[in-house]
Protein backbone atom coordinates (compact mmCIF):
# COMPACT_ATOMS: atom_id res chain seq x y z
CA UNK A 1 0.00 0.00 0.00
CA UNK A 2 1.31 3.46 -0.73
CA UNK A 3 1.23 6.40 1.73
CA UNK A 4 -1.23 8.00 -0.44
CA UNK A 5 -3.76 5.48 -0.42
CA UNK A 6 -2.89 5.17 3.90
CA UNK A 7 -3.91 8.74 4.21
CA UNK A 8 -6.44 8.69 2.06
CA UNK A 9 -7.71 5.67 4.30
CA UNK A 10 -7.10 7.28 7.02
CA UNK A 11 -8.97 10.51 6.19
CA UNK A 12 -12.43 8.62 5.92
CA UNK A 13 -11.72 6.62 8.99
CA UNK A 14 -11.13 10.69 10.52
CA UNK A 15 -14.48 11.36 8.68
CA UNK A 16 -16.23 8.15 10.23
CA UNK A 17 -14.96 8.84 13.55
CA UNK A 18 -16.27 12.39 13.85
CA UNK A 19 -19.32 10.62 12.76
CA UNK A 20 -19.36 8.09 15.38
CA UNK A 21 -17.95 9.93 18.65
CA UNK A 22 -21.23 12.83 17.94
CA UNK A 23 -23.30 9.21 17.82
CA UNK A 24 -21.94 8.24 20.86
CA UNK A 25 -22.57 11.54 22.56
CA UNK A 26 -26.04 11.70 20.98
CA UNK A 27 -26.98 7.48 22.69
CA UNK A 28 -25.27 8.93 25.74
CA UNK A 29 -28.31 11.07 26.37
CA UNK A 30 -30.50 8.48 25.71
CA UNK A 31 -31.80 9.30 22.18
CA UNK A 32 -31.65 6.21 20.19
CA UNK A 33 -31.27 8.21 16.47
CA UNK A 34 -31.29 5.77 13.82
CA UNK A 35 -30.51 8.74 11.13
CA UNK A 36 -27.34 10.42 12.09
CA UNK A 37 -26.34 9.83 7.91
CA UNK A 38 -28.74 12.03 7.30
CA UNK A 39 -27.09 14.92 9.17
CA UNK A 40 -24.15 13.52 7.63
CA UNK A 41 -25.98 13.79 3.82
CA UNK A 42 -27.44 17.19 4.75
CA UNK A 43 -24.04 18.66 5.72
CA UNK A 44 -22.90 17.59 2.27
CA UNK A 45 -25.25 18.31 0.00
CA UNK A 46 -25.64 22.10 1.76
CA UNK A 47 -21.75 21.77 1.32
CA UNK A 48 -22.35 21.15 -2.62
CA UNK A 49 -24.72 24.51 -3.09
CA UNK A 50 -22.20 26.45 -0.95
CA UNK A 51 -19.35 25.08 -3.33
CA UNK A 52 -21.94 26.02 -6.12
CA UNK A 53 -22.74 28.89 -5.32
CA UNK A 54 -19.04 30.67 -4.44
CA UNK A 55 -16.87 28.75 -7.40
CA UNK A 56 -17.96 30.98 -10.67
CA UNK A 57 -19.09 27.87 -13.03
CA UNK A 58 -16.54 26.95 -15.68
CA UNK A 59 -13.33 27.84 -13.25
CA UNK A 60 -10.85 25.65 -14.01
CA UNK A 61 -10.67 22.19 -12.20
CA UNK A 62 -7.35 22.57 -10.34
CA UNK A 63 -6.01 25.37 -7.99
CA UNK A 64 -2.89 27.15 -9.23
CA UNK A 65 -1.38 29.69 -7.34
CA UNK A 66 -1.33 30.70 -3.47
CA UNK A 67 -4.45 33.46 -3.63
CA UNK A 68 -6.63 30.61 -5.50
CA UNK A 69 -5.63 27.89 -3.23
CA UNK A 70 -6.44 30.47 -0.07
CA UNK A 71 -9.69 31.22 -1.85
CA UNK A 72 -10.40 27.43 -2.02
CA UNK A 73 -9.81 27.08 1.63
CA UNK A 74 -11.82 29.62 1.82
CA UNK A 75 -14.96 28.24 0.14
CA UNK A 76 -14.10 24.92 1.84
CA UNK A 77 -14.34 26.61 5.33
CA UNK A 78 -17.59 28.29 4.59
CA UNK A 79 -18.82 24.84 3.45
CA UNK A 80 -18.10 23.08 6.65
CA UNK A 81 -19.64 25.95 8.10
CA UNK A 82 -22.85 26.04 6.04
CA UNK A 83 -22.88 22.16 6.65
CA UNK A 84 -22.36 22.55 10.34
CA UNK A 85 -25.12 25.35 10.88
CA UNK A 86 -28.18 23.71 8.75
CA UNK A 87 -27.69 20.59 10.33
CA UNK A 88 -27.39 22.10 13.71
CA UNK A 89 -30.53 24.17 12.98
CA UNK A 90 -32.60 21.21 11.40
CA UNK A 91 -32.09 18.94 14.37
CA UNK A 92 -32.72 22.25 16.59
CA UNK A 93 -36.22 21.77 15.55
CA UNK A 94 -36.50 18.55 15.68
CA UNK A 95 -35.25 18.26 19.19
CA UNK A 96 -37.87 20.80 19.57
CA UNK A 97 -40.22 19.15 17.48
CA UNK A 98 -39.92 15.77 18.68
CA UNK A 99 -39.63 17.23 22.86
CA UNK A 100 -41.17 14.21 23.95
CA UNK A 101 -40.71 11.41 21.53
CA UNK A 102 -38.22 9.39 22.90
CA UNK A 103 -36.89 5.47 22.63
CA UNK A 104 -38.12 3.44 19.74
CA UNK A 105 -40.38 6.61 18.12
CA UNK A 106 -37.95 8.89 18.22
CA UNK A 107 -35.28 6.03 16.28
CA UNK A 108 -37.86 5.96 13.55
CA UNK A 109 -38.61 9.60 13.18
CA UNK A 110 -34.64 10.07 12.72
CA UNK A 111 -34.84 7.01 10.77
CA UNK A 112 -37.56 8.39 8.32
CA UNK A 113 -35.82 11.77 8.41
CA UNK A 114 -32.37 10.44 7.23
CA UNK A 115 -34.62 8.75 4.02
CA UNK A 116 -36.84 12.10 3.40
CA UNK A 117 -33.11 13.92 3.29
CA UNK A 118 -31.57 11.15 1.22
CA UNK A 119 -34.76 10.78 -1.06
CA UNK A 120 -34.82 14.72 -1.52
CA UNK A 121 -31.86 15.26 -2.59
CA UNK A 122 -31.71 12.63 -5.02
CA UNK A 123 -34.56 14.36 -6.85
CA UNK A 124 -33.44 18.01 -6.58
CA UNK A 125 -31.07 18.63 -10.12
CA UNK A 126 -29.09 21.23 -8.77
CA UNK A 127 -27.31 19.31 -6.22
CA UNK A 128 -26.78 16.73 -9.15
CA UNK A 129 -29.98 14.16 -8.34
CA UNK A 130 -29.45 10.63 -8.95
CA UNK A 131 -25.97 11.28 -10.71
CA UNK A 132 -24.15 13.06 -7.38
CA UNK A 133 -22.22 16.19 -7.45
CA UNK A 134 -18.83 16.04 -8.52
CA UNK A 135 -17.10 19.39 -6.70
CA UNK A 136 -13.99 20.99 -8.06
CA UNK A 137 -10.30 20.39 -6.41
CA UNK A 138 -10.31 23.58 -4.41
CA UNK A 139 -7.33 23.70 -2.15
CA UNK A 140 -5.00 21.05 -3.62
CA UNK A 141 -5.20 18.39 -6.31
CA UNK A 142 -5.05 14.61 -6.54
CA UNK A 143 -2.80 15.30 -9.55
CA UNK A 144 0.66 14.25 -9.98
CA UNK A 145 2.72 14.82 -7.02
CA UNK A 146 0.85 17.22 -5.40
CA UNK A 147 -1.37 13.86 -4.29
CA UNK A 148 0.59 13.19 -1.47
CA UNK A 149 0.13 16.88 0.12
CA UNK A 150 -3.30 16.95 -0.90
CA UNK A 151 -4.08 13.77 1.36
CA UNK A 152 -1.67 14.45 4.28
CA UNK A 153 -3.81 17.69 4.29
CA UNK A 154 -7.41 16.35 4.35
CA UNK A 155 -5.85 13.51 7.01
CA UNK A 156 -4.15 16.09 9.21
CA UNK A 157 -7.14 18.15 9.59
CA UNK A 158 -9.40 15.29 10.08
CA UNK A 159 -7.10 14.30 12.49
CA UNK A 160 -7.00 17.85 14.34
CA UNK A 161 -10.57 17.93 14.35
CA UNK A 162 -11.16 14.11 15.57
CA UNK A 163 -8.26 15.29 19.10
CA UNK A 164 -10.39 18.17 19.34
CA UNK A 165 -13.77 16.37 19.88
CA UNK A 166 -12.38 13.67 21.81
CA UNK A 167 -10.53 16.42 24.24
CA UNK A 168 -13.67 18.03 24.64
CA UNK A 169 -16.11 15.10 25.28
CA UNK A 170 -13.41 13.84 27.71
CA UNK A 171 -13.74 17.33 29.83
CA UNK A 172 -17.78 16.96 29.55
CA UNK A 173 -17.48 13.50 31.16
CA UNK A 174 -14.92 15.28 33.66
CA UNK A 175 -17.62 18.41 34.74
CA UNK A 176 -20.99 18.30 36.42
CA UNK A 177 -22.71 18.03 32.96
CA UNK A 178 -20.30 14.14 32.82
CA UNK A 179 -22.63 13.52 36.06
CA UNK A 180 -25.60 14.35 34.37
CA UNK A 181 -25.06 12.16 31.63
CA UNK A 182 -23.90 8.96 34.11
CA UNK A 183 -27.39 10.40 36.09
CA UNK A 184 -29.71 10.46 33.20
CA UNK A 185 -27.94 6.65 32.51
CA UNK A 186 -29.31 5.44 35.67
CA UNK A 187 -33.01 7.23 36.50
CA UNK A 188 -34.01 10.60 34.41
CA UNK A 189 -36.91 11.40 36.53
CA UNK A 190 -34.71 11.45 39.76
CA UNK A 191 -32.21 13.55 37.44
CA UNK A 192 -35.47 16.09 36.51
CA UNK A 193 -36.47 15.74 40.13
CA UNK A 194 -33.22 16.95 40.69
CA UNK A 195 -33.33 20.21 38.90
CA UNK A 196 -31.41 18.76 35.69
CA UNK A 197 -34.16 20.49 33.02
CA UNK A 198 -33.27 16.96 30.78
CA UNK A 199 -34.79 17.70 27.61
CA UNK A 200 -32.87 20.94 27.14
CA UNK A 201 -29.46 18.80 28.27
CA UNK A 202 -30.79 16.04 25.48
CA UNK A 203 -31.81 18.75 22.53
CA UNK A 204 -28.65 20.50 23.29
CA UNK A 205 -26.16 17.49 22.98
CA UNK A 206 -28.46 16.25 20.12
CA UNK A 207 -28.37 19.75 17.72
CA UNK A 208 -24.53 19.85 18.39
CA UNK A 209 -24.08 16.36 17.45
CA UNK A 210 -25.74 16.63 14.42
CA UNK A 211 -24.23 19.53 13.59
CA UNK A 212 -20.87 18.06 13.96
CA UNK A 213 -22.23 15.40 11.86
CA UNK A 214 -23.18 17.52 9.24
CA UNK A 215 -19.54 19.69 9.19
CA UNK A 216 -18.03 15.87 8.68
CA UNK A 217 -20.43 15.60 5.46
CA UNK A 218 -19.31 19.30 3.82
CA UNK A 219 -15.67 17.26 4.92
CA UNK A 220 -16.51 14.44 2.76
CA UNK A 221 -17.41 16.25 0.05
CA UNK A 222 -14.82 17.90 -0.09
CA UNK A 223 -12.02 15.21 0.38
CA UNK A 224 -13.73 12.70 -2.23
CA UNK A 225 -15.31 15.63 -4.49
CA UNK A 226 -17.65 13.24 -5.47
CA UNK A 227 -21.47 12.44 -3.25
CA UNK A 228 -23.76 10.76 -4.53
CA UNK A 229 -27.15 10.08 -2.63
CA UNK A 230 -26.31 6.27 -2.29
CA UNK A 231 -23.32 7.52 0.31
CA UNK A 232 -25.73 8.25 3.17
CA UNK A 233 -28.32 5.70 2.64
CA UNK A 234 -29.13 3.31 6.09
CA UNK A 235 -26.29 0.84 4.87
CA UNK A 236 -23.76 2.86 4.59
CA UNK A 237 -24.37 4.44 8.01
CA UNK A 238 -24.71 1.45 9.53
CA UNK A 239 -20.87 0.84 10.20
CA UNK A 240 -20.82 4.39 12.10
CA UNK A 241 -24.00 2.48 14.38
CA UNK A 242 -21.98 -0.62 15.05
CA UNK A 243 -19.04 0.79 16.29
CA UNK A 244 -20.84 2.93 18.86
CA UNK A 245 -23.30 -0.27 19.76
CA UNK A 246 -19.56 -2.38 19.90
CA UNK A 247 -17.96 0.51 21.80
CA UNK A 248 -20.26 1.30 24.45
CA UNK A 249 -21.13 4.43 26.36
CA UNK A 250 -17.54 5.67 26.07
CA UNK A 251 -15.84 7.39 24.25
CA UNK A 252 -12.66 5.94 24.22
CA UNK A 253 -14.34 2.73 23.42
CA UNK A 254 -16.30 3.82 20.12
CA UNK A 255 -13.02 5.30 18.82
CA UNK A 256 -11.57 2.03 19.34
CA UNK A 257 -14.64 -0.20 17.85
CA UNK A 258 -14.62 2.52 14.74
CA UNK A 259 -11.34 1.96 13.97
CA UNK A 260 -11.84 -1.64 14.42
CA UNK A 261 -14.97 -1.96 12.19
CA UNK A 262 -13.41 0.58 9.55
CA UNK A 263 -10.92 -1.56 9.09
CA UNK A 264 -12.95 -4.55 8.49
CA UNK A 265 -15.29 -2.82 6.27
CA UNK A 266 -12.75 -0.66 3.86
CA UNK A 267 -10.64 -4.23 4.37
CA UNK A 268 -13.48 -6.34 3.12
CA UNK A 269 -14.88 -3.76 0.64
CA UNK A 270 -11.20 -3.41 -1.05
CA UNK A 271 -9.62 -6.89 -0.34
CA UNK A 272 -7.76 -5.72 2.48
CA UNK A 273 -5.95 -2.93 0.84
CA UNK A 274 -4.13 -4.72 -1.93
CA UNK A 275 -3.05 -7.57 0.07
CA UNK A 276 -5.52 -10.15 -0.81
CA UNK A 277 -5.61 -11.69 -4.58
CA UNK A 278 -8.33 -10.33 -7.21
CA UNK A 279 -10.96 -13.42 -6.40
CA UNK A 280 -10.83 -13.15 -2.48
CA UNK A 281 -11.03 -9.67 -3.03
CA UNK A 282 -13.85 -9.87 -5.01
CA UNK A 283 -15.63 -12.64 -2.73
CA UNK A 284 -15.25 -10.42 0.43
CA UNK A 285 -16.36 -7.81 -1.40
CA UNK A 286 -19.56 -9.46 -1.87
CA UNK A 287 -19.88 -10.62 1.68
CA UNK A 288 -19.02 -7.27 3.39
CA UNK A 289 -22.84 -6.44 4.33
CA UNK A 290 -23.70 -9.88 5.86
CA UNK A 291 -19.72 -10.26 8.27
CA UNK A 292 -20.91 -6.70 9.42
CA UNK A 293 -24.49 -8.01 9.67
CA UNK A 294 -23.15 -10.80 11.68
CA UNK A 295 -20.86 -8.80 13.72
CA UNK A 296 -23.83 -6.60 14.61
CA UNK A 297 -25.65 -9.54 15.86
CA UNK A 298 -22.99 -11.05 17.83
CA UNK A 299 -21.97 -7.67 19.36
CA UNK A 300 -25.95 -6.72 20.27
CA UNK A 301 -26.33 -10.16 21.49
CA UNK A 302 -22.86 -10.11 23.53
CA UNK A 303 -23.57 -6.52 24.92
CA UNK A 304 -27.29 -7.55 26.09
CA UNK A 305 -25.83 -10.39 27.53
CA UNK A 306 -23.20 -8.22 29.41
CA UNK A 307 -26.62 -6.30 30.73
CA UNK A 308 -27.93 -8.76 32.22
CA UNK A 309 -25.13 -9.72 33.63
CA UNK A 310 -24.93 -6.35 35.16
CA UNK A 311 -29.02 -6.49 36.15
CA UNK A 312 -28.55 -9.45 38.33
CA UNK A 313 -25.40 -8.26 39.87
CA UNK A 314 -27.02 -4.79 41.00
CA UNK A 315 -29.99 -6.88 42.13
CA UNK A 316 -27.20 -8.99 44.26
CA UNK A 317 -25.95 -5.98 45.76
CA UNK A 318 -29.11 -4.20 45.97
CA UNK A 319 -30.53 -7.17 48.31
CA UNK A 320 -34.42 -7.46 47.98
CA UNK B 1 -46.25 39.08 47.01
CA UNK B 2 -43.90 37.35 49.30
CA UNK B 3 -45.05 38.77 52.34
CA UNK B 4 -45.29 36.10 55.35
CA UNK B 5 -49.17 36.14 55.23
CA UNK B 6 -48.75 34.44 51.78
CA UNK B 7 -48.62 30.47 51.98
CA UNK B 8 -44.82 29.22 51.07
CA UNK B 9 -47.69 26.74 48.68
CA UNK B 10 -50.95 27.68 48.48
CA UNK B 11 -52.96 24.45 46.23
CA UNK B 12 -56.10 26.18 45.41
CA UNK B 13 -58.71 24.01 43.78
CA UNK B 14 -57.09 20.85 42.11
CA UNK B 15 -58.51 18.46 40.38
CA UNK B 16 -57.32 15.28 38.49
CA UNK B 17 -58.79 12.76 36.65
CA UNK B 18 -57.12 9.81 34.80
CA UNK B 19 -59.67 8.63 32.08
CA UNK B 20 -62.78 7.21 34.38
CA UNK B 21 -61.16 7.86 37.57
CA UNK B 22 -61.78 11.41 39.36
CA UNK B 23 -57.87 10.94 41.45
CA UNK B 24 -58.42 14.64 42.56
CA UNK B 25 -61.44 16.80 43.47
CA UNK B 26 -61.09 20.17 44.00
CA UNK B 27 -58.35 19.89 46.79
CA UNK B 28 -57.65 23.16 48.25
CA UNK B 29 -54.74 22.99 50.66
CA UNK B 30 -51.73 25.54 52.13
CA UNK B 31 -48.43 25.13 53.77
CA UNK B 32 -46.67 27.63 56.30
CA UNK B 33 -42.60 28.31 56.23
CA UNK B 34 -41.31 26.15 58.58
CA UNK B 35 -44.34 24.15 58.86
CA UNK B 36 -44.55 20.25 58.91
CA UNK B 37 -47.83 19.04 57.06
CA UNK B 38 -48.73 15.23 57.17
CA UNK B 39 -51.06 14.24 54.28
CA UNK B 40 -52.70 10.76 55.03
CA UNK B 41 -55.59 8.67 53.41
CA UNK B 42 -56.28 5.18 52.45
CA UNK B 43 -54.59 3.40 49.16
CA UNK B 44 -55.76 5.07 46.06
CA UNK B 45 -56.94 8.11 47.79
CA UNK B 46 -54.88 10.45 45.52
CA UNK B 47 -52.05 11.61 48.11
CA UNK B 48 -48.91 10.76 45.45
CA UNK B 49 -51.27 12.25 42.46
CA UNK B 50 -51.27 15.50 44.59
CA UNK B 51 -47.69 15.19 44.99
CA UNK B 52 -47.32 14.64 41.04
CA UNK B 53 -49.52 17.72 40.44
CA UNK B 54 -47.46 19.94 42.86
CA UNK B 55 -44.13 18.94 41.55
CA UNK B 56 -45.22 19.65 38.16
CA UNK B 57 -45.09 15.21 36.57
CA UNK B 58 -48.86 15.68 35.86
CA UNK B 59 -50.50 19.01 34.94
CA UNK B 60 -53.95 20.24 36.89
CA UNK B 61 -56.81 20.07 35.20
CA UNK B 62 -58.26 22.64 37.03
CA UNK B 63 -57.71 24.90 40.16
CA UNK B 64 -53.68 26.26 40.42
CA UNK B 65 -50.70 25.43 42.36
CA UNK B 66 -48.72 28.86 43.86
CA UNK B 67 -45.40 28.67 45.56
CA UNK B 68 -44.75 32.16 47.29
CA UNK B 69 -47.57 33.22 44.97
CA UNK B 70 -46.42 32.57 41.89
CA UNK B 71 -48.00 29.97 39.57
CA UNK B 72 -46.12 26.92 38.81
CA UNK B 73 -49.13 25.02 38.25
CA UNK B 74 -47.49 24.31 33.97
CA UNK B 75 -44.08 24.29 35.39
CA UNK B 76 -41.94 21.29 34.41
CA UNK B 77 -40.50 19.06 37.21
CA UNK B 78 -37.13 20.20 36.84
CA UNK B 79 -38.50 23.79 36.86
CA UNK B 80 -40.08 23.18 40.24
CA UNK B 81 -37.22 21.30 41.66
CA UNK B 82 -34.88 24.08 40.89
CA UNK B 83 -37.55 26.77 42.32
CA UNK B 84 -37.56 25.19 45.69
CA UNK B 85 -39.87 22.44 45.71
CA UNK B 86 -37.29 18.65 46.04
CA UNK B 87 -39.24 15.36 46.72
CA UNK B 88 -38.95 11.87 47.05
CA UNK B 89 -40.39 8.56 46.03
CA UNK B 90 -42.36 6.17 47.10
CA UNK B 91 -39.21 3.53 46.27
CA UNK B 92 -36.24 5.68 46.51
CA UNK B 93 -35.13 6.49 42.73
CA UNK B 94 -31.02 6.99 42.90
CA UNK B 95 -28.42 6.88 40.73
CA UNK B 96 -27.05 3.37 41.14
CA UNK B 97 -23.43 3.77 40.35
CA UNK B 98 -22.87 6.75 40.94
CA UNK B 99 -21.09 7.56 44.52
CA UNK B 100 -22.87 9.82 47.61
CA UNK B 101 -21.07 13.06 46.85
CA UNK B 102 -22.11 12.94 42.97
CA UNK B 103 -26.01 12.59 44.71
CA UNK B 104 -25.55 16.39 46.24
CA UNK B 105 -23.43 17.51 43.85
CA UNK B 106 -26.27 16.91 40.74
CA UNK B 107 -29.01 18.93 42.36
CA UNK B 108 -26.42 21.61 43.82
CA UNK B 109 -25.06 22.38 40.55
CA UNK B 110 -28.68 22.31 38.30
CA UNK B 111 -30.17 25.16 40.67
CA UNK B 112 -27.58 27.26 40.90
CA UNK B 113 -27.00 27.19 36.71
CA UNK B 114 -29.36 25.58 34.83
CA UNK B 115 -28.31 23.53 31.55
CA UNK B 116 -27.76 25.89 28.51
CA UNK B 117 -24.29 25.96 26.55
CA UNK B 118 -23.01 28.92 28.26
CA UNK B 119 -23.12 26.85 31.45
CA UNK B 120 -21.44 23.79 29.53
CA UNK B 121 -18.57 25.99 28.70
CA UNK B 122 -18.40 27.16 32.17
CA UNK B 123 -18.36 24.14 33.44
CA UNK B 124 -15.66 22.61 31.08
CA UNK B 125 -13.12 24.04 33.12
CA UNK B 126 -14.31 23.28 36.11
CA UNK B 127 -14.38 19.95 37.68
CA UNK B 128 -17.02 18.47 39.38
CA UNK B 129 -14.49 17.52 42.70
CA UNK B 130 -15.17 21.14 43.74
CA UNK B 131 -18.12 20.81 44.71
CA UNK B 132 -16.99 18.81 47.30
CA UNK B 133 -16.80 20.34 50.42
CA UNK B 134 -20.18 21.58 49.85
CA UNK B 135 -21.49 18.25 49.28
CA UNK B 136 -20.06 16.53 51.95
CA UNK B 137 -21.35 19.71 54.33
CA UNK B 138 -25.12 18.27 53.22
CA UNK B 139 -23.77 14.63 53.60
CA UNK B 140 -22.48 15.79 57.42
CA UNK B 141 -26.55 17.37 58.33
CA UNK B 142 -28.00 13.78 57.54
CA UNK B 143 -24.72 11.68 59.07
CA UNK B 144 -24.12 9.85 56.33
CA UNK B 145 -20.48 10.62 55.93
CA UNK B 146 -19.21 7.11 56.72
CA UNK B 147 -20.55 5.56 53.52
CA UNK B 148 -18.72 8.06 51.07
CA UNK B 149 -16.71 5.37 49.42
CA UNK B 150 -19.86 3.67 47.98
CA UNK B 151 -21.93 3.59 45.67
CA UNK B 152 -25.51 4.53 46.07
CA UNK B 153 -26.41 0.74 44.74
CA UNK B 154 -24.67 -1.16 47.55
CA UNK B 155 -26.22 1.00 50.79
CA UNK B 156 -28.29 -0.42 53.10
CA UNK B 157 -32.49 0.45 52.17
CA UNK B 158 -32.71 3.28 55.00
CA UNK B 159 -29.52 4.87 54.11
CA UNK B 160 -30.71 4.91 50.64
CA UNK B 161 -33.83 7.23 51.98
CA UNK B 162 -31.51 9.33 53.61
CA UNK B 163 -29.73 9.41 50.44
CA UNK B 164 -32.86 10.27 48.78
CA UNK B 165 -33.31 13.07 51.21
CA UNK B 166 -29.62 14.61 50.77
CA UNK B 167 -30.45 14.75 47.24
CA UNK B 168 -33.59 16.80 48.16
CA UNK B 169 -31.51 19.16 50.77
CA UNK B 170 -28.38 19.73 48.30
CA UNK B 171 -30.92 21.41 45.88
CA UNK B 172 -31.32 24.26 48.53
CA UNK B 173 -35.06 23.13 49.10
CA UNK B 174 -37.58 25.70 50.65
CA UNK B 175 -40.19 22.48 50.55
CA UNK B 176 -39.71 18.82 50.98
CA UNK B 177 -42.61 16.37 49.84
CA UNK B 178 -41.77 12.84 50.45
CA UNK B 179 -43.67 9.85 49.98
CA UNK B 180 -43.96 7.42 52.48
CA UNK B 181 -40.21 8.20 53.49
CA UNK B 182 -41.08 5.30 56.67
CA UNK B 183 -42.00 2.57 54.25
CA UNK B 184 -39.72 -0.58 54.62
CA UNK B 185 -37.56 1.04 57.65
CA UNK B 186 -37.49 -0.49 61.28
CA UNK B 187 -38.85 1.44 64.50
CA UNK B 188 -35.18 2.59 64.92
CA UNK B 189 -34.73 3.56 61.40
CA UNK B 190 -38.21 5.28 61.43
CA UNK B 191 -37.30 7.44 65.15
CA UNK B 192 -33.71 8.47 63.66
CA UNK B 193 -35.40 9.57 60.00
CA UNK B 194 -38.10 11.58 62.20
CA UNK B 195 -35.37 13.17 64.71
CA UNK B 196 -33.57 14.05 61.29
CA UNK B 197 -36.91 15.49 59.75
CA UNK B 198 -37.49 17.54 62.94
CA UNK B 199 -33.98 18.88 63.01
CA UNK B 200 -34.35 20.04 59.51
CA UNK B 201 -37.50 21.96 60.13
CA UNK B 202 -36.63 23.56 63.21
CA UNK B 203 -32.90 24.73 62.06
CA UNK B 204 -33.03 25.29 58.53
CA UNK B 205 -37.40 26.35 58.25
CA UNK B 206 -37.82 23.91 55.46
CA UNK B 207 -41.37 23.13 54.86
CA UNK B 208 -42.11 19.87 54.69
CA UNK B 209 -45.17 17.57 53.13
CA UNK B 210 -45.49 14.47 53.93
CA UNK B 211 -47.46 11.06 53.29
CA UNK B 212 -46.95 8.06 55.47
CA UNK B 213 -49.23 5.53 56.92
CA UNK B 214 -47.24 5.15 60.05
CA UNK B 215 -49.67 7.18 62.23
CA UNK B 216 -47.48 6.97 65.39
CA UNK B 217 -44.95 8.20 62.95
CA UNK B 218 -46.93 11.09 61.32
CA UNK B 219 -49.04 12.33 64.71
CA UNK B 220 -45.48 13.11 66.46
CA UNK B 221 -43.75 14.84 63.31
CA UNK B 222 -46.26 16.85 62.14
CA UNK B 223 -47.97 19.91 63.04
CA UNK B 224 -50.81 19.71 60.82
CA UNK B 225 -52.68 16.78 58.99
CA UNK B 226 -54.73 16.50 56.04
CA UNK B 227 -57.07 13.33 55.18
CA UNK B 228 -58.21 12.76 51.40
CA UNK B 229 -60.48 9.76 50.81
CA UNK B 230 -61.09 9.21 46.84
CA UNK B 231 -59.80 12.74 45.80
CA UNK B 232 -61.12 14.63 48.44
CA UNK B 233 -60.16 16.36 51.21
CA UNK B 234 -62.18 15.47 54.29
CA UNK B 235 -60.13 16.92 57.45
CA UNK B 236 -57.80 19.37 57.85
CA UNK B 237 -56.28 20.47 61.39
CA UNK B 238 -53.67 19.37 64.33
CA UNK B 239 -53.18 15.60 64.49
CA UNK B 240 -55.34 15.40 67.86
CA UNK B 241 -58.71 16.80 66.03
CA UNK B 242 -58.20 15.14 62.55
CA UNK B 243 -57.69 11.56 64.05
CA UNK B 244 -60.38 12.03 66.45
CA UNK B 245 -62.33 12.93 63.68
CA UNK B 246 -65.51 10.47 62.95
CA UNK B 247 -65.55 10.78 59.57
CA UNK B 248 -61.38 9.91 59.25
CA UNK B 249 -62.14 7.13 61.26
CA UNK B 250 -64.93 5.65 59.64
CA UNK B 251 -63.18 6.06 55.77
CA UNK B 252 -59.30 5.72 56.98
CA UNK B 253 -58.37 4.74 60.76
CA UNK B 254 -61.23 1.99 61.70
CA UNK B 255 -62.01 2.34 65.30
CA UNK B 256 -58.40 -0.17 66.24
CA UNK B 257 -56.38 2.14 65.09
CA UNK B 258 -58.25 5.15 66.96
CA UNK B 259 -57.59 3.17 70.30
CA UNK B 260 -53.70 2.34 69.45
CA UNK B 261 -53.24 6.35 68.49
CA UNK B 262 -54.96 6.98 71.67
Amino acid sequence: MTIGLLLYYVSLLGITLLLVQSLNLIWRVRLFSLGHHGFFGLGAYVAVMVTKILVPKGAGQLPVGLGQRLEGLGVVAASVLAGFGTAFSVAWVMGRFFRRVRGDYFAVATLIFAEIIRGSFSNISYVGGGLGFEAPYLVLSRVGEERILYEAFYSTALLMVNILVFAIVRRIDGSVYGLYLSGLKEDCIALEHSGVDVVSLQSMLFSWCCGLAGAAGAMFLHFTTLVVPGDFSFVNGLPVILAVAMGGLHSSGCVMAAAFIYIVYEGLKNGFFGLLEWEYAAMASDWKDAILGLILVVSVVSLALRGRRRQVVRRHEEGP
Amino acid sequence: MNSDATPLLDVRGVSYRFLGVQALSNVSAAIGRGEILGLIGPNGSGKTTLLNVITGIYRAMSGCVLLEGRDITHLEPHAVAAGGVMRTFQAPRLFSRLGLLEHAIIPMSAVSRPVSLSSLVCNLGRPWASFNRAATEVLRRVSLTDATGVTAGSLSYGQKRTLELVRCLAGSPKLLLLDEPTAGLNRKETEDFHSLLGALASSSGIAILVIDHDIEFIQALCHRLLVLVNGKLISNGPPERVLADPQVIDSYLGEGLRNAVG
